[in-house]
């Protein structure tokens, strides 16, 4: 063999090693993570239900939000500090026997990072839209409902209920 | 690759013309091999992309101008051209194996360590074609944003995934 035969034996190797070379240098990968902390997730519970108790036929009966025994109550639990946006599905009539209604009207409530449904919290100044507050630094807020019956004359006697859905969102703050 | 491979067909056949020319004239001759190959586009995470906290149910979203954008930088020769490739993670994997799901990726990718006047890209699996900066550093840089969406039960805690960048030299 030539050594010029050889030179081209040794371009022909040549080739082959930029070819694989090609195929596995030019390419190289680097890492990062994405990470996040998911915070405490919001816990509501229904703690006592709104109980108007014996009613009259004809007499409105009104319950107040401040009514320890028979006031509706809710608690939450959630992130120390974080904000919230507080809504509530109201029934308009509480269900009865054989189809009958009772009307329900006039929600109150109030909302407090403790458990009293006097002081150091603020009335809702409305319930039928969502209303913003904070969690105390525990993550706690609690909310009282109160409200009225209005039975007719001749309203039918028995048992009537209906429920009240409170919801609570945190606003991302 | 291509690129390369087309270098290194001429040299070859050059090679050849060149033996037969020299076993004719019962000369030496040298011939140089040459190819522009091997050129490695070194890609570094330099930041993670950290969302921070989040609220359960409600979606949080790190643009890649913000602080807690992931950030990677490619190195090759100034004025090269590299293309850019993500692996990127459908969800974050939390405690007890709960998953964050993590989409609406965004990027921006600029010739020095900086956002402003930045370029915008997607990122995806879907090769992306950046230059390398002319500055001294001989590299550019990346910037990764997207969304995380929990859901309003989220399992509280710490949640992560990997996001992989590669890149390969595309020409000068």
């Amino acid at each position: 063999m030539s050594r010029s035969m050889l030179r081209a034996f040794v371009a022909a190797g040549a080739l082959a090693a930029l070819a694989a070379t090609a195929r596995t240098a030019a390419a190289q990968s680097g890492n990062i993570n994405a990470t996040a902390t998911v915070l405490q997730p919001l816990t509501v519970t229904g703690v006592q239900d709104l109980a108007f108790g014996n009613v009259y036929p004809g007499v409105n009966k009104t319950i107040d939000y401040t009514d320890a025994s028979n006031g509706g109550q809710f608690s939450v639990t959630g992130f120390g500090g974080a904000q919230v946006q507080v809504s509530f599905t109201l029934p308009t009539a509480l269900d009865g026997p054989s189809g009958a209604t009772l009307p329900i009207d006039s929600w109150t409530g109030y909302y407090n990072q403790t458990n009293s449904a006097t002081t150091g919290g603020s009335a809702f100044s409305s319930l039928s839209g969502s209303t913003t507050t904070t969690l105390s630094g525990t993550g706690d807020l609690y909310v009282f409902l109160g409200a009225r019956v209005v039975p007719a004359n001749n309203q039918t006697a028995g048992s009537y209920t209906n429920t009240v859905t409170m919801t609570v969102a945190y606003t991302g703050l | 690759m291509r690129r390369a491979l087309g270098y290194a067909a001429m040299v070859l056949a050059l090679t050849a013309v060149r033996a037969r020319a020299a076993a004719a004239q019962a000369r030496s001759a040298t011939v140089s091999v040459t190819a522009n190959v091997g050129k490695r586009a070194l890609v570094f995470g330099d930041a993670d992309l950290a969302f921070g906290n989040v609220f359960p149910g409600v979606a949080k979203t790190v643009a890649p101008t913000d602080a807690g954008a992931g950030r990677f930088h490619v190195r090759l020769r100034p004025g090269d051209h590299v293309t850019l490739v993500f692996d990127l993670p459908t969800q974050l994997v939390g405690p007890g194996g709960a998953t964050l799901p993590i989409g609406s990726w965004t990027g921006l990718w600029n010739t020095t360590n900086s956002t402003a006047g930045a370029a915008a890209f997607t990122p995806s699996s879907s090769a992306t074609t950046i230059q390398i900066g002319s500055g001294g550093g001989a590299a550019s840089y990346v910037f990764v944003g997207a969304r995380v969406s929990p859901a309003a039960t989220q399992p509280a805690g710490a949640y992560t995934a990997t996001i992989t960048l590669t890149g390969a030299y595309a020409g000068f």
